[in-house]
């Protein structure tokens, strides 16, 4: 089954300059596929067309049941709540919640405890365990480092089992041991829970973690 | 967790800045309210001075200075009348009672009021409720001494407690002169009334006229020098006719005779009068038997052939003074409603700060899926959270602010602030105040929410 579904996409931010120019691009179900490029060639403008926050019309943008590319805010909003999870490169964190306030924040927006779990906080303790978190759950998460912030990042992406992981460069603040224990984590995780990743960097060392590789260049006729 | 929780997080993450933005909001809202309540309350309990009074008459002198010296004993009287010209107007066919009043003397520092023992039925404050005697009670008609609630407190009298008048009264306390020989015990007390008759003394008329003519007897007014007259009045801040001399209780009885023809002397038209009815009066009170007439009676009043009068109806001219305030009155609101304003925009531009740097907040609750909705529910949650909190504070303020100065406005003027709950007027003044910051929560939170929507997630930090 296809979960990620472009065809013919365009995006610019101003007019004449166009960023993406994607003839097709999919991704399957339970499938982890690393999509890698240069600063600089649209790997983050990709992930937020995908994640339906910046929205274009022009062909089509299948996610999931949903065709992006003539859906409103409202419903792509709801389908990210829903089904997607999101990591940035840094600063994921909201600085005034404590960890499990952080991670159990999907919950806030539509995306409930998945059904394995009697109840959020039990979903929350059981992927604070996976991701090795555990010991701070109640700490505000200016006590972390960076490394432990971004594992609290990937605990609440898989929050509520979504279908899609969306994760941008999460690993290009940490250091290079940690990175592959990050990764190692992240895609053992998704696997139990039986979801797709799209994994995004320019860092090609990382690729081989991942079931697919794909150069964005290659696929973007943009400008190239 | 819902967004009322994220909210109260997110303004305590920010204490310092939360704080001080809900301080300049209390600032203002408790001047606005301070300004209004003052207002409003100052104007209840000076209409509550008096009640029941048709109207007061003086000799001939300004209507509001009329007012003033007869309710508030702000001010004197310029000229006295005599308390035969009284009982005149109270024989006319329009008339219920009068009470005459005698003003001039003073105890320590509270005035001194010369009345009739009916006065206390006669009289009435706050829209027709009677002054009650908490203790005590008058025994004799022509000697007592009533205190007001205030003054025995202050002056920590108890029932039988010796009260020494003094000649005039100044403001230190201390009268120019003591009527030594006659003291009087403190018959009764009243209850307190949040109005000018707290910090009164009441003595019976005779009292005064009997002091007063103890001093006029000794000396001879003709014999004193005209430099020594004008001395006298040099020095005296009371405008009584009668010169005041250290008194000698020798020849009481030739004294008395003596004061009777000297008075007989000035009123000619009062000689066929009893003698006992001639004595000078500051005033009398008039309580008619029908209302309606009291427009008709202050003309003929006011037209009085035989003494130059001045009758007021005292809720006209309280009206007429409170115009007169009321430049003062809408400069003090116009100041509230700047202060608000100022208010507003200190809260606004920390709130539009506040929203600016948290671009990257907003970028994280997207990618979690927070509609632009929830986010600005989020942000315009905050500024009412403030506003709330900065209005509550305000009240407080103000609760506490009235409890200190209250006090100091009773012993002044005798006028009592009324504590209450805010009026309808002053919830409008809230809900307006609520309504600009919730709008100076939305301009801040849709510039951030449109920054957020352009650049996707993307935000460079
Ligand atoms: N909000 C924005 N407004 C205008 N241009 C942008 C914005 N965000 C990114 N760009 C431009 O789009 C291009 C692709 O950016 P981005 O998707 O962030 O690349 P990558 O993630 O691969 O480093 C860059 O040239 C960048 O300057
Ligand atoms: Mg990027």
């Amino acid at each position: 089954m296809t979960v990620i579904h472009l065809k013919d996409i365009e995006y610019s931010y101003k007019a004449n300059t166009p960023i993406l120019d994607i003839e097709e691009f999919k991704i399957e179900a339970d499938d982890s596929t690393f999509l890698f490029g240069p600063s600089g060639c649209g790997k983050s403008t990709l992930l937020g067309l995908i994640a339906g926050i910046l929205k274009t019309s022009k062909g089509e943008l299948q996610i999931l049941d949903t065709n992006f590319a003539n859906a409103t805010a409202i419903e792509r909003d709801r389908v990210r709540a829903k089904y997607i999870g999101y990591i940035f490169q840094a600063f994921n964190l909201v600085p005034y919640l404590s960890v499990e306030e952080n991670v159990a924040l999907p919950a806030m927006f539509g995306r409930t405890h998945s059904l394995k779990f009697s109840d959020d906080s039990e979903e929350v303790r059981y992927l604070c365990d996976a991701l090795g978190i555990s010991q701070f759950m109640a700490n505000p998460v200016s006590e972390l480092s960076i490394g432990q912030q971004q594992r609290v990042a990937a605990a609440r992406a898989l929050f509520g089992s979504p279908k899609i992981i969306l994760a941008d460069e999460p690993t290009s603040a940490l250091d290079t041991d940690s990175r592959s224990d990050f990764i190692k984590l992240l895609l053992d995780v998704a696997k139990s829970a039986q979801l797709s990743i799209l994994f995004v960097s320019h860092d090609l060392s990382l690729a081989s973690h991942f079931c697919h590789q794909v150069s964005l260049r290659s696929i973007n006729r943009a400008r190239q | 967790m819902n967004l009322f929780t994220l909210a109260s997080k997110s303004l305590l993450h920010r204490k310092f800045v939360t704080l001080m933005t809900a301080l300049s909001i209390s600032l203002s809202v408790a001047l606005l309210l301070g300004v209004e309540r003052l207002r409003t309350s100052g104007k209840d309990s000076f209409g509550g001075a008096i009640s029941q009074v048709d109207l007061i008459v003086g000799s001939r002198t300004g209507s509001v200075s009329l007012l003033l010296f007869s309710v508030f004993r702000i001010g004197s009287p310029s000229q006295n009348l005599d308390l035969s010209t009284a009982d005149k107007f109270s024989k006319h066919e329009a008339v219920n009672w009068v009470e005459p009043f005698s003003l001039g003397d003073g105890f320590q520092s509270f005035p001194v009021v010369g009345v009739r023992s009916t006065f206390f039925q006669h009289f009435k404050i706050q829209s027709g409720k009677d002054l009650i005697f908490s203790q005590g009670t008058i025994e004799q008609p022509t000697k007592f001494a009533v205190i007001g609630s205030n003054v025995a407190e202050t002056l920590k009298l108890k029932l039988g407690d010796p009260i020494v008048l003094a000649h005039g009264h100044s403001e230190d306390g201390d009268g120019f002169e003591k009527h030594e020989a006659h003291p009087l015990a403190v018959s009764a007390i009243l209850d307190s009334t949040g109005t000018p008759v707290d910090r009164a003394v009441w003595v019976s008329l005779d009292s005064i006229e009997q002091m007063h003519s103890d001093i006029e007897i000794t000396t001879d007014r003709a014999s004193l020098s005209q430099t020594e007259k004008d001395k006298i009045s040099n020095d005296d801040t009371h405008e009584k006719e009668n010169p005041h001399e250290p008194e000698d209780s020798d020849n009481e009885d030739e004294a008395h005779e003596h004061e009777h023809e000297h008075k007989h002397e000035h009123n000619a038209d009062s000689a066929d009068e009893l003698t006992e009815t001639s004595q000078p009066v500051s005033g009398f009170f008039v309580g008619l038997k029908e209302r309606a007439t009291a427009l008709h009676l202050m003309r003929e009043i006011n037209e009085y052939k035989d003494e130059p009068l001045t009758a007021i109806m005292p809720a006209v001219v309280m009206h007429e003074l409170w115009r007169t305030l009321a430049v003062g009155e809408n400069a003090m609101s116009l100041v509230a409603a700047m202060v608000a304003v100022v208010g507003i925009i200190g809260m606004w531009v920390s709130l539009h700060i506040l929203a600016s740097t948290r671009s990257r907040e907003i970028a994280i609750l997207r990618a979690i899926g927070a509609n632009p909705r929830s986010i600005f529910a989020l942000l315009t949650g905050e500024a009412l959270l403030i506003c709330v909190i900065g209005i509550f504070g305000g009240i407080a303020m103000l609760q506490i602010g009235l409890q200190v100065i209250s006090p100091l406005i009773v012993r002044k003027y005798g006028l009592t602030l009324q504590l209450t709950l805010p009026t309808t007027y002053e919830y409008l003044y809230l809900l307006g105040l609520i309504f600009f910051s919730i709008v100076a929560g939305m301009l801040p939170a849709i510039i951030a929410i449109r920054g957020a929507l352009k650049s996707g997630l993307t935000t460079k930090f």
